[in-house]
C-alpha cells in the first residue's frame, strides 16, 4: 500500500469527525499548484474533505499550525510519524492540550524533496515510520520499506576533523539569506518573539556578516536540542538549500547517546533539557 | 559621452568560446554571472571564465542584489570627532547572464531608485559602474509567468549587450557602446545566424499556463483593499521572507546602526512585508498582525501601488517565489482568486 492510496480513508475520517462535531477544524495537505507540490489546507465542512490529498509530496508539517489555531477549539491534524514527535513536543512543553487534538496518522514511507524527484535526506535518515501516539492510524501497523535506502548523513560528516567540521558548516551559513523561513516552518519554533528579532539587547547583528549568520543557526539549533523531531520541514523549507540537520539532527544523535532521549516520542517524558536527573551524563564537572 | 547612449548592431561569440571570453574582461573589471552552488546557481562573483554556470532555468536569488545589496554599508562614523567616511565604491563590473525576468526587474529598481524626486545615490552608484549582458531565455520553467507581462525572452533595453543563445553560438545584440567596448574583438553577425536567431524567437514558447489577463484587474484591484480574499489565501502563510528576498523587484529596507564605543557603521538591510514585525511601531502597536493584511500589502504593492506611483507592474513573472515558498502559497493562483472576485462583485 502506497501512501496516496490512504488518501480516501484520511477523507472519509475527516468528513466524519467534522460531521459529528468532534473537531472545528481539520488541518491537512491539498494539492498543490505544482505536480510535485501540496499545500496546508484547513476544512471546516465535511463536503469540503475530498479536497485532502496524501502522496509523497506532503513535506510541511502541519502542527506549525496548532497553536496559532488552537483558539477555534478541538481541531484534527494529518501528521506524518515525525510531525508526531512535534506534536508530542508541542504537548509536553504545554503548548497544546492532548484532549483538544485528533491525530490522522500513517506509516510513512518518506516525502521527497522541495525538487519532487528524490527523498528527502531527512527522510533517507529516518528510522521512525508509525507515529509515537495517534487517534486514528491509516495503514498497516508495521514499519514500511523505505523507498530509498538509508543514508548515514552523518557518517562522512563524522570522519572529518573539528576544522573540517567546522568548514562544512560554514560552508552551509553562507548560503544563507536570512528569510527564516527554516524558523517559521518549524512548529518548535514557537517563540512569540524570537531573539533574532529583539533590538534591546541586541542579539544579532542586521549585517550579512558570516559570525551573524552563523549565531541565529547555532542559538535555533541549540534551543532545539532535545526538541527537534527530525521532520526535516526547516530543511525543505529553506530556498537556498541549506544542510540544517546538519546542526539540528547531529545535536539529537548527541543527546540521545548522552541521555538515552529521543525527542517527541514520549509524551509522558520531558525533553531532555528541561529535567535534570541525578544521573544524566555530567563528566563535563570536573 | 557615457557610453549608454543607444547603438544597435550583432555580434558572435562560439559557446565554447565563453570562458575565454569572461577571463578577458575580468583583467579590467569584476565579472558577477550564474555560478553553480549544488542544485541551483546563484549570481556571485567570478574568479575565473570557466566557473560560468548557465545550466539553470535562472539563478536561485534575482540579480537585483548586484545593485540594492542585501546588506550595505553606508557610511562608517565616530561619534567622538564627528567623522564620517564612505566604504570604497564596489568598482567597474561586468553583470553577465541576467535573464529577461531580471532584466525587467531591473528596469523596476531603476525607476524606483533613480527616476523621480529623490535618486538613491547608493544604487545610482553601483547601476553606473555596471555594464549588464543579458542572456535569452528560450525555454519557460514551471513556475513561470512573464508572458502575463509582456516580458520579451529575447532582447532588453536594459541590458547593455544581450546574448541570445543558438546551438553552438551567440547571438549579441550590442546595445549600448559600453557594451560594444567589451565586444568590439568579435565578429559582426552573418546573415545566416540571424536568421538562426529569427527561427529562435518564432518559436511557441511552452509556458505551463495562459497568461493571466491583468489590465484590467490592476486598475481595480486597489479597490478590494477590504475584500476577503486576503484571509482566504493567505490563512497558510507562515510568515518568513523566502518570497520577499528571491524577488527582483522587493525593494523593502531597514536602516539599523551598529556601534561599538565611539566609533560605528550606519548599514541598509532588506526587510520583509511578510515578516509579522515589517509594520511593528515603536509604540507597540503593529497595524499588520495578520497574514491576509501582509499579502494584501505585498500583492497590491506589486499590482497597484508601484503601478500608480511609476507606471508599470513591480512583478516580472519570475515564479521564484512560487518555487520557494514553504507552503506554495502562488502568486498566479493568488491573481486569479483576486481576477475571480472581482468579476463577482462587478456583477452584483
Amino acid at each position: 500500500m502506497k501512501m496516496k492510496d490512504y488518501q480516501e480513508e484520511i477523507r472519509k475520517k475527516a468528513a466524519e469527525l467534522l460531521e459529528s462535531g468532534e473537531v472545528a477544524m481539520v488541518i491537512g495537505y491539498g494539492a498543490g499548484s505544482l505536480p510535485h507540490r501540496t499545500m496546508p489546507i484547513f476544512i471546516e465542512k465535511p463536503d469540503q474533505a475530498e479536497k485532502l490529498v496524501l502522496n509523497e509530496f506532503c513535506n510541511n508539517n502541519l502542527s506549525v499550525y496548532l497553536s496559532r489555531l488552537k483558539d477555534l477549539g478541538k481541531l484534527a491534524i494529518v501528521a506524518k510519524p515525525c510531525d508526531v514527535r512535534t506534536i508530542v513536543g508541542l504537548i509536553n512543553e504545554k503548548q497544546i492540550e492532548r484532549d483538544q487534538l485528533h491525530i490522522i496518522s500513517f506509516s510513512c514511507s518518506g516525502v521527497k524533496d522541495k525538487d519532487g524527484e528524490h527523498l528527502s535526506p531527512v527522510c533517507g535518515h529516518c528510522e521512525i515510520s508509525l507515529p509515537p501516539i495517534y487517534d486514528t492510524l491509516i495503514g498497516e501497523e508495521k514499519q514500511l520499506e523505505k523507498k530509498g535506502e538509508f543514508i548515514d548523513r552523518y557518517a562522512e560528516f563524522d570522519a572529518l576533523s573539528p576544522q573540517e567540521r567546522w568548514d562544512v558548516i560554514k560552508g552551509e551559513m553562507e548560503k544563507c539569506i536570512r528569510c527564516y523561513a527554516c524558523r517559521n516552518a518549524c512548529p518548535m519554533c514557537y517563540c512569540e518573539e524570537c531573539f533574532v528579532e529583539r533590538s534591546l539587547p541586541k542579539w544579532v547583528g542586521e549585517g550579512s556578516e558570516l559570525t551573524d549568520t552563523m549565531i541565529f543557526h547555532i542559538v535555533r539549533a541549540l534551543h532545539a536540542a532535545g526538541r527537534c523531531g527530525e521532520c526535516g520541514a526547516c530543511e525543505r523549507a529553506c530556498p537556498m538549500g541549506v544542510k540544517l540537520g546538519l546542526l539540528t539532527n547531529r545535536i539529537n544523535a548527541d543527546i540521545l547517546e548522552l541521555f538515552q532521549h529521543k525527542a517527541g516520542t514520549d509524551p509522558e517524558k520531558p525533553g531532555a533539557m528541561a529535567t535534570f536527573e541525578l544521573e544524566d551524563y555530567n563528566d563535563f564537572i570536573k | 559621452m557615457t557610453g549608454t547612449e543607444k547603438i544597435m548592431k550583432q555580434r558572435v561569440l562560439e559557446k565554447k568560446k565563453l570562458p575565454e571570453f569572461l577571463d578577458e574582461i575580468l583583467k579590467t573589471r569584476a565579472v558577477i554571472a550564474p555560478v553553480k552552488e549544488e542544485d541551483h546557481s546563484v549570481y556571485s562573483p567570478l574568479k575565473k571564465g570557466a566557473d560560468v554556470c548557465l545550466d539553470f532555468l535562472r539563478p536561485m536569488k534575482s540579480a537585483k542584489e548586484v545593485f540594492f545589496p542585501q546588506n550595505e554599508v553606508m557610511f562608517y562614523f565616530n561619534q567622538r570627532t564627528q567623522k564620517m567616511v564612505e566604504p570604497p565604491p564596489a568598482g567597474e563590473t561586468l553583470l553577465f547572464g541576467v535573464t529577461p525576468c531580471d532584466l525587467a526587474g531591473i528596469a523596476a529598481q531603476d525607476k524606483l531608485f533613480s527616476s523621480g524626486e529623490f535618486k538613491d545615490s547608493y544604487y545610482l552608484r553601483r547601476r553606473k559602474q555596471t555594464i549588464i549582458a543579458g542572456m535569452g531565455c528560450p525555454e519557460p520553467g514551471e513556475t513561470c509567468f512573464c508572458h502575463s507581462f509582456g516580458i520579451d525572452r529575447f532582447s532588453s533595453a536594459v541590458a547593455d549587450l544581450f546574448f541570445n543563445p543558438l546551438e553552438d553560438r551567440f547571438v549579441i545584440d550590442v546595445n549600448t557602446q559600453n557594451g560594444e567596448e567589451l565586444v568590439k574583438n568579435l565578429p559582426e553577425a552573418s546573415e545566416k545566424e540571424l536568421e538562426e536567431l529569427k527561427k529562435l524567437k518564432g518559436e511557441i514558447p511552452q509556458f505551463s499556463m495562459e497568461p493571466i489577463p491583468l489590465e484590467d484587474m490592476v486598475k481595480v484591484v486597489g479597490e478590494h483593499f477590504d475584500s476577503p480574499v486576503w484571509d482566504e489565501v493567505a490563512m497558510r502563510c507562515i510568515g518568513c521572507a523566502a518570497c520577499t528576498f528571491v524577488c527582483p523587484t522587493c525593494h523593502c529596507f531597514d536602516i539599523t546602526d551598529e556601534t561599538r564605543k565611539d566609533v560605528g557603521r550606519r548599514m541598509r538591510t532588506w526587510d520583509g512585508c511578510m515578516f509579522p514585525k515589517f509594520t511593528l511601531h515603536a509604540s507597540g502597536h503593529n497595524p499588520r498582525t495578520q497574514a491576509g493584511q501582509r499579502m494584501r500589502q505585498r500583492v497590491l504593492h506589486k499590482f497597484s501601488y508601484f503601478n500608480d506611483n511609476q507606471g508599470i507592474i513591480s512583478c516580472t513573472g519570475c515564479g521564484r517565489c512560487v518555487e520557494v515558498c514553504p507552503v506554495n502559497l502562488d502568486i498566479r493562483d493568488i491573481l486569479k482568486r483576486l481576477s475571480e472576485y472581482i468579476l463577482e462583485t462587478s456583477d452584483k
